[in-house]
């Protein structure tokens, strides 16, 4: 074990070092990242806390029904650790160098697959981690909790959470990436997410929130009494649903019933944790082998796109046709960005396909604003996210390889232009698809149709420019993997600037929506050109903020390299 | 063609050229020698726009680099120490995808990529991803792909690192080839039988400073003086 922990000293030293470096870059970092993860956690704890408040206080849901929300917030929160850990494990046990390294060294395979699941479960981990803390404190500030609380659901509880879905993550991507050979990568990566997809609708089509609500609510006004027998036995095998469970009877104070929940975790994880190091001992080495036969077999089953080969002739500028081109290839023969793009374009579909069916016209001026804004902001954080994942790892990902580039006659600028350009282009058709498809209900009214494709166009605009600029300016050409140039330190502080540019869309536009929805629902007075003062200073403020980005990325791609 | 006047380069407190000045006329073969962190990279890099100087310019052909960086960089063909190719393209893709950003004509850069199949004898895995190849065939693919628009200043770092004889013979062969039909060469090197074989003059560089810059038949009237070797003479030099 000795190696083990020279090993993590040392990784530990080297990572303390690249954090504490006194460059004005890495300052300007980590203070920005100082202020966006401590506002972003604040906000967090002020949501939780003031959501908590209003639903036990004010719409008297009773905790049991709020348990139950927070169960099924605990599943997506388990899943998208869960798929972060699964991107993120592949990349850092198959795809760094550092592992090559190791991999010639005396130190067993073992170590070294424990070394790097903990490297991979704190770098995809951490962000979720943060806000889970912060929702955890706003909650428990709500019931008066004591300290001894927070540290037990940290610690036996929460940790314990993230640990079994991070595991299980690994443990999928061992057997993937072992029988791909086999079996075949493509079908591989098709049939797991069929599976996850059926496991995902199953969930929600169990437990059901709507017909959940309707039946607590027959009971009303009592509604604060336990109505486990609702629950649908398949979820109480659940790690989601012991953390609510542990919960609610922690807050009822019957301690007894919490620490069996907290035991059960407790067990499963030390089990699934001992299961997937098992599972590394006899699969890690064989697995790692097989990774490096994935180019080999992409080799034999070529097929090159002939619009796009480079041996057809260009129709238009010599230069801009090669790199177009480069991009093409380098994106469609890159496993990780070709898998990752088929399971967002899925999901979009998806999403499209269920929007069209949303009918967003309520009879409640202000319940029809807030699902409204519902709505529009899962639009724009689609389109944040994507740009997040495609966008700010665009530059970095051309790692040492772009010498080629900046030692030729082509401007840097030109560079970045096109880079800007292969990306905004179709994610703001996304964007305005998004818009067309989720306002099949409202598409009478052209002025809020118009609306929201401005400000769609706006989201795309700084999402791609934020992220293309700040990937330029945080660009890190050692970094060529585009998952862990997506998943940096830096990388969750532009999604978290890109959260606080959402929460200024809402507070911009909220008021006048509502003005609109009053007006159109209840007759009641309202000035159409408060709408488009809205609109048309977001979209200004957008726009300049979009491209002070444009310029930083610009300037930082003058930089030495 | 190659005309370098007053150049430093700082990075923070250190510096790693200092007032650096080399002028090289058109068909020299120049060999850039100096021990590890002497600044033969870092001049380089700032020959290629790699790299932004502090003080001081570089002309390549008469175009300042930080002026007209576009018309310098034209005429130049770069052979980098480390040939990182991009992974997921083919040999043949790189080359011409390279003769791209130099807008070489198509019909011509298709008869280059052929020519130099057979210089170079890459033939039997042009069409494999870079990916998979060795050392030494990305040396030679990248030396390939700096040729393919017939520079008329060849700027080499370090090219004979991890080559087998066989490839270092071919590839010192073109050189010299070159370096006849009026290219000038820049070329830095650790290697001083390389050096002493193909450079016409040779400059020492210590600590960012030039301390020898003469024909290399100075050096080897200095060896005879000596024990014979041009190796003790470097060493005497950058002691």
């Amino acid at each position: 074990m000795n190696l083990f922990y020279h090993i993590g000293y040392f990784k530990l030293r080297s990572l303390l070092k690249i954090s504490f470096d006194w460059k004005f870059s890495i300052i300007l970092k980590n203070l920005a990242s100082l202020v966006i993860f401590g506002g972003f956690a604040i906000g967090a704890y002020y949501a939780t806390r003031l959501g908590t408040d209003y639903l036990l206080d004010t719409a008297k849901l009773g905790s049991f029904l709020l348990h139950r929300f927070l169960s099924m917030l605990l599943f997506v929160y388990f899943v998208s650790i869960n798929v972060g850990n699964i991107i993120v494990s592949y990349a850092t046990f198959y795809r760094s160098p550092e592992m090559q390294y190791y991999l010639t060294k005396p130190v067993s395979h073992t170590q070294l697959f424990l070394l790097k699941f903990i490297d991979n479960f704190f770098y995809s981990s951490s962000a979720f981690f943060l806000i889970a803390f912060a929702v955890l404190l706003g909650y428990g500030s709500h019931f008066g909790m004591g300290w001894i609380f927070y540290f037990e659901t940290l610690f036996f509880m929460l940790i314990p959470f993230m640990l079994i879905s991070g595991c299980l993550a690994v443990i999928i991507v061992l057997f993937l990436v072992r029988y791909a050979a086999r079996i075949g990568i493509k079908k591989l990566i098709l049939l797991l997410t069929i599976l996850y997809l059926t496991f995902l609708t199953g969930y929600f089509s169990v437990t059901s929130p709507l017909k959940l609500v309707a039946r607590i609510l027959q009971h009303y006004p009592n509604l604060d009494q336990y109505f486990g027998y609702l629950d649908p036995p398949v979820t109480k095998y659940l790690p989601n649903y012991w953390i609510a469970e542990s919960l609610y009877w922690t807050m009822r104070g019957e301690v007894s019933y919490a620490l069996s929940y907290k035991l059960l975790l407790i067990g499963a994880t030390i089990l699934i944790f001992g299961l997937m190091i098992y599972t590394g001992r006899k699969l890690f080495y064989e697995s790692w082998l097989s990774s490096l036969e994935f180019g080999r077999n992409e080799l034999k089953n070529q097929k090159r796109s002939l619009f796009l080969s480079f041996e057809r002739k260009p129709v238009f500028n010599i230069q801009l046709s090669v790199m177009l081109k480069k991009e093409y290839y380098q994106f469609i023969r890159e496993p990780s960005q070709w898998v990752h793009f088929g399971i967002i374009s899925l999901l979009v579909i998806l999403f499209l396909t269920s929007i069209s069916h949303i009918n967003l016209k309520q009879n409640m001026p202000f319940l029809q604003t807030v699902s409204y804004m519902v709505v529009l902001m899962f639009n724009a954080f689609l389109i944040i996210s994507i740009a997040l994942r495609f966008v700010f790892p665009s530059l970095s990902i051309e790692g040492k390889n772009f010498w080629s580039v900046f030692s030729s006659p082509l401007k840097r600028s030109k560079i970045f232009w096109l880079k800007y350009l292969i990306w905004f282009i179709p994610i703001i058709i996304l964007s305005e698809m998004l818009v067309i498809f989720s306002h099949r209900s409202l598409i009478q009214y052209p002025n809020i149709l118009l609306s929201a494709s401005l400000l769609m166009a706006s989201v795309a605009f700084v999402g791609v420019g934020m992220n293309l600029g700040m990937g330029s300016y945080f660009v890190n050409y050692r970094e060529n993997n585009p998952i862990r140039a997506a998943s940096s330190q830096s990388a969750t502080l532009i999604f978290f600037a890109c959260i606080v540019y959402l929460t200024i869309l809402v507070s911009t536009t909220f008021i006048p929506f509502n003005g609109f929805f009053g007006y159109i629902l209840k007759n009641l007075s309202f000035k159409n050109e408060m709408l488009y003062i809205a609109v048309g200073i977001f979209t200004l403020f957008s726009f300049t903020i979009g491209s002070i980005f444009l310029m930083i990325g610009i300037r930082s791609m003058k930089r030495d390299y | 063609m190659i005309e370098i006047k007053s150049l430093s380069k700082r990075f923070g407190n250190f510096t790693a050229v200092s007032d650096l000045n080399i002028n090289i006329g058109a068909g020299e073969f120049y060999g850039f020698l100096g021990p590890n962190g002497a600044g033969k990279t870092t001049t380089i890099k700032m020959m290629t726009g790699l790299f932004s100087p502090t003080s001081g310019s570089i002309k390549i052909c008469g175009y300042d680099i930080s002026r007209n960086p576009l018309e310098a960089k034209s005429t130049v063909g770069y052979i980098p120490d480390q040939p990182f190719l991009y992974e997921k393209l083919t040999g043949r893709e790189f080359l011409f995808f390279s003769a791209g950003l130099y807008k070489v004509d198509h019909d011509l850069t298709t008869r280059r990529i052929e020519e130099m199949l057979y210089i170079f004898e890459i033939g039997a895995w042009i069409d494999q991803r870079t990916e998979n190849y060795s050392q030494g065939m990305r040396q030679r693919i990248a030396i390939a792909a700096a040729l393919l628009h017939n520079p008329k200043v060849l700027i080499i770092d370090e090219p004979m690192v991890g080559l087998d004889p066989r490839s270092a013979h071919i590839i010192k062969n073109i050189f010299k080839t070159r370096s006849e039909e009026g290219v000038t060469v820049f070329m830095s090197t650790h290697s001083l039988p390389v050096a002493e074989e193909l450079c016409n003059r040779i400059g020492i560089v210590k600590d960012g400073r030039l301390i020898f810059d003469g024909p290399t038949s100075d050096i080897l009237n200095a060896e005879k003086g000596k024990d014979g070797k041009f190796e003790s003479v470097f060493l005497e030099l950058t002691k």
